[in-house]
């Protein structure tokens, strides 16, 4: 838990319920699998955490800007 | 008379038995032949280093083929095509330094903008969930996790249309079809060059093509998807 919460530090995000709900609506932006946002760090939850920590540069870029209308082409 | 003189004479009989000649050359070629006990230590030494350098050498290669074809390596392997490029070279910038307006720039391979010695920004792209985000940030559809986009070397189709819709934003940069935004910074626009295989493989010059879209989507507010739509 407690790397778990260092992670989310590292994200730009606080440890509060609060902090934990942006981190879900953020990643719920981006995933393909929206988590439910409880504000707990749960399982599946905690998992994300860890996928967008190891992805951080990317994960801070496309969180702070609007995804792309899907490419229709090619 | 004749009378067989061979076998009677004691001279004769020695002769007969001891056949010299060819005795003598088969003895020479035995002796010439080295046997394992006839080796000396240094030679027994220097085999063994051999075998042993092979057997090293043959393992390693073995490695290196599972890390390439997936077998290991996890999901830090991200990079499948590494060209072949002159390692003081990281950049493929034209000799006139590629005006924006140029019409060069379907020539040669995406640059290198980030300057990582190892051909791409290994920094952005540790992992592949880095790439599936930033192509999720462009606009095209991959799930969000950390494996490998192309196992068992399988090109992704989402890989694939990428690279097509790079090669022909920049075909159509070339001949018109496709224009910046007016009030682009033109320094901006320069690494918006070179041309990618369509393999679905996201190698190194990929990776190179990735990153500038999806800067210029950030800085130059040069949205990636309305390129492609001009193309």
């Amino acid at each position: 838990m407690t790397t778990t919460n260092n992670m989310l530090r590292d994200l730009g995000y606080t440890t509060a319920s609060s902090g934990i709900k942006a981190f879900q609506r953020d990643f719920n932006r981006v995933g393909s699998r929206p988590l439910l946002v409880t504000g707990e760090l749960d399982a599946t939850t905690i998992a994300a955490v860890e996928l967008a920590h190891s992805t951080s540069e990317m994960f801070k870029a496309v969180r702070d800007q609007p995804i792309a209308p899907t490419t229709g082409k090619g | 008379m004749a009378t067989n003189t061979r076998a009677t004479t004691k001279t004769n009989e020695a002769l007969a038995v001891r056949e010299p000649d060819q005795l003598a050359v088969r003895d020479q070629a035995d002796l010439a032949k080295p046997t394992p006990a006839g080796m000396t230590k240094w030679q027994k030494a220097g085999v063994g280093a051999g075998v042993a350098g092979a057997t090293g050498l043959a393992a390693f290669g073995f490695y290196r083929l599972g890390a390439f074809m997936g077998w290991w390596g996890g999901s830090s392997l991200i990079v499948i095509d590494d060209e072949k490029r002159d390692p003081k070279k990281t950049d493929d910038t034209p000799a006139d330094g590629g005006q924006s307006n140029s019409r060069d720039r379907a020539i040669g391979k995406p640059p290198n903008i980030s300057g990582d010695p190892e051909g791409y920004n290994t920094q952005r792209y540790p992992h592949p969930g880095s790439v599936r985000l930033t192509m999720t940030g462009l606009g095209y559809k991959v799930e969000y996790n950390n494996e490998t986009l192309v196992p068992n070397n399988t090109p992704h189709p989402e890989v694939t249309k990428f690279q097509n819709d790079w090669n022909r934003v920049i075909k159509g940069l070339d001949s018109g079809k496709v224009k910046f935004p007016s009030g682009s910074d033109p320094s901006k626009l320069k690494p918006f060059r070179g041309l990618l295989d369509a393999d679905g493989i996201p190698g190194k010059n990929t990776l190179n093509a990735m990153e500038i879209a999806f800067n210029n989507s950030l800085k130059n507010l040069i949205k990636w998807s309305s390129l492609v739509g001009q193309a």
